[in-house]
């Protein structure tokens, strides 16, 4: 029994201590991220230096305000024979509505076979129901950008965007979710700001 | 005995893959032409994504381009530093005054950063994170007062807050990471509710609005950091939240992407958020009630 314990104590927390230590590793690796060669950009605090599992995603939410320019990079200067290979997306979570159908019901009274009235649920039409969901919507891709390893842009309203980078492992692969495998590396995700220009059509 | 441990263990381990599971859909005001039929809303479970927050120095960007007259009277009583007696009260204060510094930066006031400034590095001493700041920043910091040079200053000030940030999470001081990051939100938000009067048309004002996106990663950064201050301290957002939630949201546009003349990928359309002189005021009373209670240290 005190076996079967300690088994279950160290699978609980086993990986949650393997991953902090991994994070702790990765402590400030963005500030060895090369840095815009545009003038004028500052680094942002929404950044994010961590542990990333070779052969996953992971994904780091963020706020990026109106009119104003970021650039976003990754880097990772632990494992120089990933650069150029990082995957990132930016995702935009959208909400969209769509109509479900479903049977309504009404109570009905009838008489059982001793006569007694009873009362029962029958269909009574359908009701729809409007549900809304969230869904990823890709606004970036650097893979159709010839796997660029920055992105510069800005937006006309404030969004919240998700940037999802993938870490490739040794032996390639699509971008996915969920936890596999043991082998990570130092990632910076490295966000910088400028005030942008407001037209942003005629710099 | 052993029964019960075991019993609290497979409850762990239970929760544990619950919570690894995903969340509950919440709900999202969103407006609907037929008001008469039943709305549910689902949502993508928070997992594992990382939530981050910007920083007072992102919000105050703003003001750069807007017609806006400094107002020292908004900043908080530099002498109110004395009174803060326990940990929590510093760290929220410590969030305070970063973004007083970043304000007073932000509109060129070098005059009135350089106190600010002071108060921030005792501050931090007292917090234990002054190796995050090491003298080369106060040394570069001090070197721009005496140049007044407000560009530079507004740099370091994000600089400033960023190391803290930094040094703090790689701490495992998650507690008053969390901390100092509520209290540079909730003062830079009471910063720009005391801009200017609400005008339906104002960039500050629709900046207010946008907090809704920042408030949402607020609280999930903050409520993943074990600490039974820190959730007190968040639950007192919740009327915070609930007005936000309370703002109807619209799809105006279709979403766009085009690149400027000069390569820089312009994302356009997207929703707008609906923000009423009436919601402006009730922000305002309902930050400054928690914000009064952050710099007296009751909170």
């Amino acid at each position: 029994m005190r076996n079967l314990i300690l088994l279950l104590t160290i699978l609980i927390s086993a990986p949650v201590s393997f991953w902090a230590q991994n994070q702790s590793e990765c402590y400030n690796t963005v500030t060895f991220c090369p840095i815009g060669k545009r003038l004028g950009f500052t680094r942002n605090m929404q950044s994010f230096s961590g542990a990333f599992e070779q052969g996953d995603t992971s994904e780091v939410s963020i706020v990026v305000y109106k009119n104003m320019e970021y650039r976003i990079s990754v880097c990772s200067p632990s494992h120089p024979e990933l650069e150029g290979q990082l995957q990132f997306k930016i995702v935009e979570y959208v909400t969209k509505g769509t109509w479900v159908e479903k049977p309504k019901f009404k109570e009905e009274i009838y008489y059982d076979e001793d006569g007694m009235e009873q009362t029962r649920k029958v269909e009574d039409g359908v009701a729809k129901k409007r549900v809304y969901i969230k869904e990823p919507v890709v606004r970036y891709d650097n893979t159709e950008d010839q796997m660029s390893q920055d992105f510069i842009f800005q937006s006309n309203q404030t969004r919240k965007l998700n940037v999802k980078v993938y870490v490739p492992d040794d032996g390639g692969g699509e971008m996915s979710s969920g936890l596999s495998g043991s082998n990570y590396a130092c990632i910076g995700l490295l966000i910088e700001h400028q005030p942008g220009i407001i037209t942003g059509f005629s710099r | 005995m052993k029964f019960n441990i075991l019993n609290l263990l497979s409850i762990t381990l239970v929760s544990f893959l619950m919570s690894c599971a995903g969340s509950e859909p919440t709900d999202v005001q969103v407006e609907d032409p037929a008001a008469e039929v039943e709305v549910e809303v689902a949502e993508a479970p928070i997992d594992d994504i990382f939530y981050q927050v910007p920083s007072p120095n992102d919000l105050f960007n703003v003001l750069k381009d807007a017609d806006i007259s400094y107002n020292k009277e908004i900043l908080n009583d530099l002498s109110r530093v004395e009174s803060l007696n326990s940990k929590k009260a510093k760290a929220l204060n410590f969030g305070v005054y970063a973004a007083d510094l970043a304000y007073v930066s932000s509109l060129g006031q070098i005059g009135d950063a350089s106190p600010i400034f002071e108060t921030i590095r005792s501050l931090s001493k007292e917090l234990e994170i002054e190796n995050a700041m090491n003298d080369v920043i106060y040394s570069r910091i001090q070197d721009n007062l005496d140049a007044s040079n407000p560009d530079s200053l507004f740099s370091l000030s994000n600089e400033t807050y960023y190391k803290a940030y930094a040094y703090l999470d790689n701490n495992d001081r998650g507690d008053v990471l969390g901390m100092i990051v509520v209290g540079g939100w909730v003062e830079g938000l009471n910063i720009i509710l005391n801009c200017q009067d609400y005008n339906d048309s104002s960039e500050v004002v629709q900046r207010i609005a946008d907090q809704r996106l920042t408030l949402e990663n607020l609280l999930v950064f903050a409520s993943r950091i074990q600490n039974e201050d820190l959730d007190n301290i968040i639950a007192e957002l919740a009327p915070v939240e609930e007005l936000y939630n309370s703002l109807v949201v619209t799809e105006d546009s279709d979403f766009t992407s085009e690149e400027s003349e000069d390569g820089v990928v312009v994302f356009g359309g997207g929703s707008t958020v609906s923000f009423s002189e009436e919601d402006f005021n009730n922000l305002k009373s309902i930050v400054a009630e928690i914000r009064a209670s952050i710099i007296d240290g009751t909170l």
